[in-house]
């Protein structure tokens, strides 16, 4: 039932995200689903490489070959229909005056903090077509350490970055020398 | 006319110099690029001969330099009047903003090929420890770099040293004393890192060559020292020879790099410039200087002179660099120095010691290495009997730095110790060889530890460790001081808090 739930509910739609409780000044964001499509999409198509290239190169050894086959194929539909599904539903990037928060995890939940007067400066890496494939990354990079917000929306990729180097200009860090 | 204008503004405008795409090259570019132009000379410039011979090599080396310009033409950068924004990565997918508030050094570099180009090598750092390197590094053009550097200096003025005005305050050693600084601070390590990055290069340019006739050169010199003398084995002649020869190499590295030595107090930045064959230029702030290192050896204790050092990240990360703010100056002169330069650090009298009675917790390792050396030595000798003389020989060896250790170790059972005034630690200290009086704010202490062996425990002893807000996870270790001594220090330099928790 569990895992049906999270099957079910993990593709929500990017205005859902949007709309996430908002306690006036922290701000949430979530994963975009076309990321996790995009995922499901590469394991796919490296499945199907894969039941192709055992059946080239294997055909001699049947077994071995169908437990390849096997592997791929019920390693890509667990991560794809079940695992991945979990993670991006349970993760989810805060933004607040005074930290930076992220959850993410598979079985066991991580949570980081991250202190917004400990921020140096921020990266954003966006792909080709960003917009499209979700594939928008963000690194913050802070007083010994990092962190790393994964599969946004390039909307909210921009919304973030916009949102934590305003923080650095509120503290100062944007005027000019 | 006016298109094409256009079009190269925005093929070249906020792009890095265009030198860079050489350096986006891989290292095959010149493997293959050599033997292409021998046949283009040997086929006396008929081109399509060549053509038709060399297809294969023209066209991987096209792909390699179309690579290289697609690499180039990706990463640009912007800089605005409060903060730099840089594509940077693979084919700029990094887009990182960083305002020029949080920047604790700049550092520019312009080799001789550069200088020809009048292109520079800009590595900006921020206190993230997120990377081990530089946070960006950019080539950048002489006017950007110029303005880069208007923009970061209080006054609006270049780095240019000549132009240094009334008010602005600078060291310059003699040209001894870099000399001197040189001679002290030359490693065979750093030699050995230099050789080998020079072998490994070079042989990929032009073959084995290079490392064969290094080899025989080290052959022949060693059979000729050997002629002179008799006693000792050849392989520990060629060991001398090759620990020598790589001493000799960073020392010339070291002059070469700090030659023409200059650092400047410039409002809240210091500018320090260096290099004979490569100019460096770095900019610090500060501000973020997160602790001075006033450093001696044994010897230069004797000649009452030190070299003294900044912690500042990013300062000295790059290019085997050493972080320093003064090369040599003396021992009378550092305080005047210091206030000079770095004003707000104060040096802090000493107020705990160690008792001298505990100087053998300071002596006893490295006698024990003294002694343990013959011993083992002897053991070696009656299993291998026919490297008898090399056995004695390395033993030998083993024995001067030992001994010279245990001397440096009982010297600074008198030196160590610990201070604090005006929100500064002053941690005297012997790490190996060199003994250092660290000048740490108490802000920037990132942790702080107390740890007693048993036999410490016994006589109500410790050892602090102060760790610092550096990108290098170094720990600075202040050894057998009286605990309750610690814990007053603490207390008084409003660390009490941390003292309480150890």
């Amino acid at each position: 039932m569990y895992v049906l739930y999270y099957m079910i509910h993990a593709d929500f739609s990017p205005k859902e995200a949007q709309s996430m409780p908002d306690n006036g000044t922290a701000k949430k964001f979530r994963p975009s689903s076309r990321g996790l499509t995009v995922i499901r999409i590469m394991l796919i198509i490296i499945c199907a490489a894969a039941i192709i290239l055992s059946r080239m190169y294997l055909s001699a050894y049947p077994i071995f070959m169908y437990t390849v086959i096997g592997i791929f194929c019920f390693s890509s539909f667990a991560a794809g229909m079940i695992l991945l599904p979990i993670v991006f539903a349970k993760s989810y990037y805060v933004i607040s005056p005074t930290e930076l928060h992220k959850t993410a995890g598979l079985f066991f939940i991580t949570q980081e903090y991250m202190k917004t007067s400990s921020i140096q400066y921020v990266t954003v890496i966006t792909t080709p077509v960003s917009s499209l494939t979700g594939l928008n990354f963000i690194i913050v990079n802070a007083l010994g350490g990092r962190m790393v917000f994964l599969f946004l929306s390039k909307k909210d990729a921009l919304e973030m970055t916009a949102l934590i180097n305003r923080m650095i200009v509120s503290r100062g860090g944007g005027k000019e020398l | 006319m006016k298109t094409f204008k256009k079009l190269f503004h925005r093929l070249f405008d906020n792009r890095q110099h265009p030198i860079r795409i050489l350096g986006y090259t891989t290292r095959s570019f010149w493997l293959i690029l050599i033997p292409l132009t021998r046949n283009l000379v040997a086929s006396r410039y008929d081109i399509a001969a060549w053509l038709r011979g060399s297809w294969l090599s023209i066209l991987t080396i096209t792909v390699i330099f179309g690579y290289a310009f697609i690499r180039w033409l990706t990463i640009s950068y912007r800089i605005e009047s409060s903060c730099i924004v840089a594509k940077s990565g693979y084919f700029g997918l990094l887009e990182s903003k960083i305002y020029f508030e949080n920047i604790t050094s700049v550092s520019a570099s312009q080799g001789v090929i550069y200088r020809l180009f009048r292109a520079h090598k800009v590595y900006l750092n921020t206190n993230s420890g997120a990377r081990v390197g530089s946070d960006v590094m950019l080539t950048m053009k002489n006017s950007d770099y110029l303005r880069l550097f208007e923009i970061l200096m209080p006054d609006s003025v270049n780095p240019d040293g000549r132009e240094v005005r009334s008010g602005r305050f600078s060291y310059k050693p003699k040209r001894s004393q870099l000399l001197i600084f040189s001679l002290l601070f030359s490693s065979s390590l750093s030699g050995i890192i230099i050789a080998v990055t020079f072998l490994v290069q070079g042989s990929k340019i032009i073959g084995e060559n290079l490392q064969n006739s290094i080899r025989l050169g080290i052959y022949d010199l060693t059979r000729h020292v050997e002629k002179l003398v008799r006693n000792i084995p050849p392989i520990a002649i060629a060991v001398s020879i090759v620990i020598f020869a790589t001493w000799l190499i960073s020392f010339a590295a070291n002059l070469c790099r700090h030659w023409s030595f200059r650092s400047i107090r410039w409002g809240d930045k210091i500018i320090i410039k260096s290099g004979f064959i490569t100019k460096r230029a770095h900019i610090l702030s500060r501000r973020d200087i997160v602790c001075v290192d006033v450093q001696q050896s044994l010897l230069m204790m004797a000649c009452k002179i030190c070299s003294v050092r900044i912690y500042c990240n990013g300062y000295g990360s790059a290019n085997r660099e050493i972080n320093v703010l003064m090369p040599i100056t003396t021992a009378k002169e550092v305080a005047c120095s210091m206030k000079l330069l770095v004003p707000e650090f104060p040096l802090p009298e000493k107020s705990v010691r160690p008792e001298l009675r505990g100087i053998m917790y300071y002596v006893l390792p490295p006698l024990i290495f003294c002694l343990a050396l013959p011993c083992a030595g002897y053991a070696a000798r009656l299993i291998f009997h026919s490297w008898s003389n090399i056995i004695r020989f390395a033993v030998f060896i083993g024995e001067i730095p030992g001994i010279w250790l245990a001397v440096v170790k009982m010297v600074s059972g008198f030196t160590t110790g610990a201070g604090f005034g005006d929100g500064y630690l002053r941690l005297d200290c012997c790490r190996w060889y060199a003994f250092h009086t660290l000048i740490i704010p108490v802000q920037h202490i990132s942790k702080l530890s107390k740890k007693q062996s048993w036999t410490q425990f016994l006589k109500d002893n410790c050892n602090i460790r102060v760790r610092t807000a550096t990108l290098s996870s170094r720990t600075h270790t202040v050894k057998n001081l009286r605990c309750d001594d610690v814990n007053q220090l603490f207390c008084r330099s409003g660390i009490e808090l941390l003292a309480g928790r150890l």
